[in-house]
């Protein structure tokens, strides 16, 4: 089945929440929605889900009309940010819930309670409460109740958020073997760069109620369209066309046709090589050590350049390099 | 941009067990405000303009204030609730002071005292005082004096008892607030520590202490128990309502002071909602607690202030149980129950229409109570703020008025409602519209901690409304339903000024049987009734803890 989305539009008030959304969502894709906060992808998550009204557009399903469902009969899985067990039932209990209000027959029910415990690996916990599981735990059996149902559309409004680090790692990889397993179709709402390029098919970028771009996570990293995307997802420099012109005229190659002031070039900090030349005109102004990159601002012809490295560099403030740009991106302002 | 779009709004719809339980939650918490409130209430103030006939005017305004006797009741009950105000503003500071602040030893006792009020009727405290101070009490025993309790100093005195513990209550929570950086921040600045409490810690607390003051000034003007008790001839405006009306059958003169005495306190509920509502816009998420400290030269005098109110506030209720164990006080001290053989006023009857009344009260209150506050979020903006506004109205009103407004609404032989009157469930009704605002204020803070996330899970897992009650939001809201549950029980239990009206020759309620006793002279008896009720109440609290301890267990 396939979940199509026409020209959503959405208003509280005044604001504009959503501003003529389209998507389409494939029968095995795992989508993110990636913003700041804001930005609309909970509420274009929570319309989806059937929780929230709409003002106009369209929403099916395969050939149903959404719109008019109710939340509790579209048949969807939901995980929020903040687990939402219920605190009075018990793991198993909480996993069987849908089964139940479903009325299937308890021999059922324990038989998928048990697989489904099996998959998230924690089936020696079937009788445990929530408050006596740790964060990953407990999102880890929110996931299994929301998959209890089989559900047409697995949502997911920012499930790692409220992990920690070394979690939230795992928890990813998790996610995405069980995503590819059972090839339910995944909506997921996050504002974590990494997660939605780690996890996503494809990834929609939203920005003041609008999609800035619709794409695979190479596509946004290295073929950006806009100036917000580009600044949203990793790091670049953004350089004004009349810069260009002056400082890299080779770089004006593939420039769309327009004003000056409607396109920026977009360089990713890797795609600025730098080497030590005592006569060059560079400077290095600032080093931050990370690790596995290094990390650092360059002075070069009148703008400030960030570049990095992988490994340690060798150099220190105030070296003189020769910098060279390469596979850039035109974004529109 | 808009105009591109084609606007067509589209919502889930509710499924028709959903429509009918959101009908059901809004409707019949609201039809019941209707009817026995907003209704009672227009009634009053419709009688208060009816001049004759159909025709509407002042003049039964004009009446009142012109008459002498509704003058002096005025004056005096000004009078008392200034002097009960200050004085407790005072104490209370003291004692909330002495509480939050400094590292106060016997604690225990000024709890015992708090609750007391909560307990007993609002005349207990006259009828201990009358046992101490009174014509024949203990002090003119002792001593001989020709001590007199009645008038002016007698209920001063119990209206301080009476109204000190809720005083505390709201100090309290006002000096909590405070943050403790600001004192560090003197300290280091060199202020001198009394420096310190009139720059910072009074003027933090000022929103606190206003709204204390205008609880203060609304329970003891509006109170009826200690002045029918203690009174004596000096009159004030509820003694004088329910003068008119019981004994004259002044109808509308009742109406009309009914409606003066609204006046306080809606202007004292405006000014205290308004000021708690800036008093938390100022205040700081994270606030770190003052911790208490200890200084001699303040906390020895303090000390003997706080327990010195406690224990008073304790010895006038304990002298009512004691006087009522005792064979002729204060002559022949010797124990006996023969006072708890209570024939006279329909003997224990009324304890147990009571009790049949504060269940009922208590029950309908909860259920109503609960589905309105489940309503409240799935309402539409305007339609729920003004089902806000009605729930809390009540707490504006008192209830010598909302009583006085039942006898016009529902003392009519024509009609349905008219089949109430005289029932012990119009009486229900009553004292749960009269506690209406506490118990809706508490459900509401309850509802506040269900998670709107979980209500949200049982809908998308397929859920109707009815699962979403019984799986996300009562295993949340068990605790906070039982604590409405007792209040609405207990206030019931103890509550006088409503119900007043709304007994009958066949129909009595426990604290009417005091005064009535109390009035026939049998003060005896009438101690030993009211020890019965305090003691009924006591054993709900026990019941209660228990409650919410296993309500506690059960979550965890």
């Amino acid at each position: 089945m396939h979940l199509s989305i026409r020209n959503l539009y959405k208003t509280f008030d005044d604001f504009v929440a959503l501003d003529r959304i389209s998507l389409d969502v494939g029968d095995h894709d795992f989508i993110c929605l990636l913003g700041p906060s804001g930005c609309g992808k909970t509420t274009l998550l929570r319309i989806i889900a059937g929780l929230m009204p709409f003002d106009g557009g369209a929403l099916t399903m395969g050939d149903t009309d959404l719109a008019a469902i109710p939340a509790r009969e579209r048949g969807f899985g939901i995980v929020f940010q903040s687990y939402s067990l219920f605190p009075n039932m018990t793991v198993a209990e909480n996993v069987a819930y849908g089964l139940k209000i479903r009325k299937e027959s308890s021999d059922a029910i324990q038989t998928r309670v048990e697989a489904l415990l099996e998959m998230i690996k924690l089936p020696h916990l079937a009788e445990r409460y929530p408050h006596q599981l740790s964060g990953g735990q407990q999102q880890r059996v929110a996931i299994a109740r929301a998959l209890a149902v089989d559900p047409a559309l697995l949502l997911l409004d920012e499930p790692l958020s409220a992990l920690d680090a070394r979690v939230r790692v795992e928890m990813r990889a998790e996610i995405r073997e069980v995503q590819r397993r059972l090839g339910i179709p995944t909506i997921m709402v996050t504002h974590d760069q990494e997660e939605a390029l780690s996890l996503a098919d494809t990834i929609v970028c939203m920005n003041q109620g609008r999609i800035e771009q619709t794409g695979t996570p190479e596509d946004l990293y290295l073929r950006p369209r806009t100036r917000f995307v580009a600044d949203f997802v990793g790091q670049s420099n953004l350089l004004p066309t009349a810069w260009v012109r002056e400082a890299c005229p080779e770089c004006l190659d593939g420039r769309p046709d327009g004003k000056d002031e409607a396109f920026e070039l977009c360089i990713r900090p890797e795609m600025v090589a730098l080497s030590r030349d005592e006569t060059a005109e560079g400077r290095v102004t600032d080093i931050s050590f990370l690790g596995n990159v290094t990390r650092l601002q360059v002075a070069w012809r009148g703008r400030a350049l960030a570049a990095e490295i992988s490994g340690p560099c060798g150099l220190r403030p105030g070296d003189a390099v020769a910098a060279a740009l390469s596979s850039g991106a035109w974004v529109r302002t | 941009m808009s105009a591109l779009v084609e606007l067509k709004p589209r919502r889930p719809r509710l499924t028709a067990a959903d429509r009918l339980l959101l009908a059901v939650s809004i409707g019949v918490p609201l039809a019941g405000l209707a009817l026995f409130f907003l209704y009672p209430l227009a009634t009053i103030a419709a009688r208060s303009l009816s001049v004759g006939g159909n025709r509407l005017g002042f003049g039964n305004y004009l009446a009142v204030l012109s008459s002498p006797g509704i003058a002096i009741a005025t004056w005096n009950s000004l009078i008392l609730s200034l002097a009960t105000t200050a004085i407790c503003l005072v104490l209370g500071f003291a004692i909330a002071f002495a509480l939050q602040r400094t590292r106060l030893r016997g604690r225990g006792l000024v709890a015992v005292a708090l609750a007391l009020p909560m307990l007993a009727p609002s005349l207990v405290q006259g009828l201990g005082i009358l046992f101490i101070l009174g014509r024949n009490g203990l002090v003119h025993k002792w001593t001989g004096l020709p001590v007199d309790a009645y008038g002016f100093s007698g209920l001063l005195f119990s209206d301080v008892l009476y109204a000190l513990p809720q005083a505390v209550l709201i100090l309290e929570a006002a000096l909590r607030h405070s943050d403790a950086r600001y004192f560090d921040a003197a300290e280091v600045m060199g202020a001198s520590r009394l420096r310190q409490f009139f720059d910072i810690t009074l003027p933090n607390a000022r929103f606190g202490i206003l709204s204390a003051g205008f609880v203060v000034f609304t329970v003891t003007i509006t109170d009826f128990g200690n002045a029918a008790v203690i009174g004596g001839n000096f009159r004030v405006l509820a003694t004088e309502i329910y003068a008119q009306v019981s004994g004259q059958m002044n109808f509308a003169m009742g109406a009309v002071v009914g409606i003066l005495l609204l006046l306080p306190t809606v202007v004292a509920v405006v000014i205290e909602r308004v000021a708690t509502q800036r008093q938390f816009g100022g205040g700081s998420e994270s606030a770190i607690p003052v911790t208490p400290d200890s200084l001699p030269a303040r906390d020895v005098p303090l000390g003997f202030l706080v327990h010195g109110s406690a224990l008073t506030v304790i010895a006038v209720v304990a002298t009512v149980v004691f006087a009522s164990l005792v064979k002729l006080w204060p002559y022949n001290l010797s124990m006996t129950f023969k006072n708890y053989n209570i024939t006279v006023a329909g003997g224990y009857a009324p304890l147990a229409t009571t009790l049949e009344v504060s269940l009922f009260a208590a029950v309908a209150g909860v259920v109503l109570l609960f589905l309105l506050a489940f309503a409240m979020k799935r309402l539409p903006p305007k339609l729920a703020k003004a089902a806000y506004l009605a729930a809390v109205l009540p707490v504006g009103v008192p209830g010598m008025v909302l009583g006085l407004s039942y006898v016009f609404a529902f003392n009519l032989g024509d009609n349905l409602l008219g089949m109430l009157y005289g029932g012990s469930l119009l009486i229900a009704l009553c004292n749960f519209y009269h506690y209406h605002s506490q118990g809706f204020l508490t459900m509401m803070t309850g509802m506040r901690t269900v998670p709107p996330a979980l209500e949200e899970a049982v809908s998308c897992l397929g859920g109707g409304l009815a699962a979403v009650l019984k799986d996300a939001v009562l295993p949340f809201i068990g605790a906070t339903a039982v604590s409405v549950f007792f209040f609405l029980f207990m206030r019931s239990m103890v509550t006088l000024s409503a119900v007043i009206f709304l007994i009958t020759p066949n129909l009595s309620v426990a604290a009417v049987s005091v005064m009535r006793l109390d009035e026939a002279g049998f003060v005896s008896q009438a101690a030993a009734f009211s020890t019965c009720i305090m003691g009924t109440v006591l054993g709900a609290l026990v019941v209660m803890r228990l409650a919410l301890r296993r309500a506690a267990r059960g979550r965890a």
